[in-house]
């Protein structure tokens, strides 16, 4: 446990990013200074020291912090858990996570993102946040859990809530989070006791929850409650918020955007790179419990509360040539937007699928569009970072 | 050539895979299921690849 409480979501350097549409020059001065100490934590912002903190087994995740960030009433399965009792959890779910698993779900995304189109194509013009970015990866996840779609302005509420808080403190944040979970609490717990009325488990991802065992036992209503917690927060708000940057981006270089639309096999490079230039999630915390000796005199103390900054290790000049370039022809790109060690982002793979599939319909139907005239997307860096306004134009489907 | 995962530094990122699954298979959890590989010359360059494309640092190569 820290010393003292660090909240990573009051990080001056976040904070102070707001509403910027490219923090990427200021993530990559970041990276060139290695470290600083601000707000009560070590920030961490190359690539080599963050991928050895994330490696070290005494190093804790968000479960080091003491706080409850999203209002769940128990540590969320498995991203507030460390050590062995962490990697159980991901034995479990990493199979239903896998590249092939999430494979199945490749027409239902397609299918979606044509549909979606469908209802704004005609009109020249698209808020693409809330009439894209947010309803398909809603409605591919409300579908792979089994959650009906129909309550789907229920859990659009409960992510806004409980993802951007309202709040100066971090006991108001909490609080406030806190408030927008409970109705979700009560929705899962009656959802589950309906499910145990039924004959057969449904083939759905709550269906193979109900089915697993952890420890030879079934899992508890507890347990069942604190994952489906983590994963619909993680699925609801990241994929919507990477789309966002990722089309805002391609709004305003056409000619990457061309080359996407003249070869759609490119789609793969090119959704790795904007991860590494947008780094959607762009800090995760980390909890030093020992003494970390990162080499050339720096010494992280037991106790201290650190912040990988990610978002500056993908602009790390040591490991990326021109880092401030979007180059979708770049040989090497480890990049960090997933984050690495054992917290490495469960939803990976599904992510990926989403954002080259989403991507690519969304271009095969509309290849030409920009920034609204004397219109601005406007950004969110905290925490997420989102287009959360993209109004964009294009030559209406006649 | 040889390849060599460190199975324990793996974290299941499956750039590998993607980059080179002819050479770094993965399991059902979408973890690399090899531990190490002796590499066809055909296949070096993508082996290589997918040993650099690895966040963890995880795959050594061997000449």
């Amino acid at each position: 446990m820290a010393d003292a409480v660090f909240d990573y979501r009051t990080s001056s350097i976040s904070h102070g990013l707001q509403g910027v549409e490219e923090p990427q020059p200021t993530y990559k001065a970041l990276a060139d200074t290695r470290l600083n100490r601000v707000d009560g934590a070590v920030n961490l912002f190359t690539y080599d020291d963050i991928v050895k903190v994330n490696r070290d087994t005494s190093v804790l995740g968000t479960g080091g912090s003491g706080i409850n960030y999203l209002g769940s009433e128990r540590p969320r399965i498995p991203q507030d858990i460390d050590g062995p009792e962490h990697a159980k959890w991901r034995r479990l779910l990493d199979p239903l996570f896998s590249p092939k698993q999430v494979a199945n779900f490749s027409d239902d995304i397609v299918r979606l993102a044509g549909e979606l189109i469908d209802s704004f194509i005609g009109d020249g013009r698209v808020e693409a946040y809330s009439q894209f970015c947010t309803p398909l990866p809603t409605a591919i996840f409300l579908k792979i859990l089994g959650v009906p779609a129909d309550d789907m302005d229920m859990f659009l509420e409960f992510r806004s809530g409980t993802l951007h808080p309202q709040g100066e403190t971090p006991e108001e944040l909490t609080a406030y989070a806190t408030e927008a979970g409970r109705p979700l609490n009560a929705f899962l717990v009656t959802h589950f006791a309906e499910r145990r009325t039924e004959a057969t488990p449904r083939p759905d991802l709550i269906g193979a929850l109900m089915t697993a065992e952890v420890d030879g036992r079934p899992l508890t209503d507890e347990q069942l409650v604190d994952i489906v917690y983590e994963l619909l927060l993680a699925g609801l708000d990241s994929i919507t918020s990477t789309l966002s940057v990722m089309i805002s981006w391609l709004a305003r270089h056409p000619d990457t955007r061309q080359r996407l639309v003249d070869d759609e096999s490119l789609w793969p490079a090119a959704v790795e790179e904007l991860l590494r230039f947008e780094t959607p999630i762009p800090a995760q915390p980390r909890f030093a419990t020992q003494d970390i000796d990162l080499g050339d005199g720096e010494v992280i103390r037991k106790g201290e509360p650190m912040q990988v900054l990610v978002a500056a290790a993908n602009m790390d000049g040591a490991k990326f040539e021109n880092p401030l370039t979007v180059d979708i022809d770049r040989p090497r790109n480890a990049h960090l937007a997933f984050s690495s060690g054992i917290h490495r982002c469960l939803g990976s793979h599904l992510a990926r699928l989403q954002l080259r599939l989403a991507l690519q319909e969304f271009h095969r139907r509309i290849p030409q569009y920009q920034i609204a005239d004397r219109d601005r997307p406007i950004y969110n860096n905290i925490v997420i970072r989102a287009a959360n306004y993209l109004p964009l134009t294009f030559p209406a489907e006649p | 050539m040889r390849v060599i995962v460190d199975r324990d530094q793996c974290a299941g990122h499956a750039r590998c895979n993607a980059v080179a699954p002819e050479v770094y298979p993965v399991d059902d959890a979408g973890y690399c299921a090899i531990t190490q590989m002796q590499v066809p010359v055909e296949r070096e360059t993508e082996a290589r690849d997918g040993a650099r494309a690895c966040p963890e640092g995880a795959i050594t190569v061997e000449d």
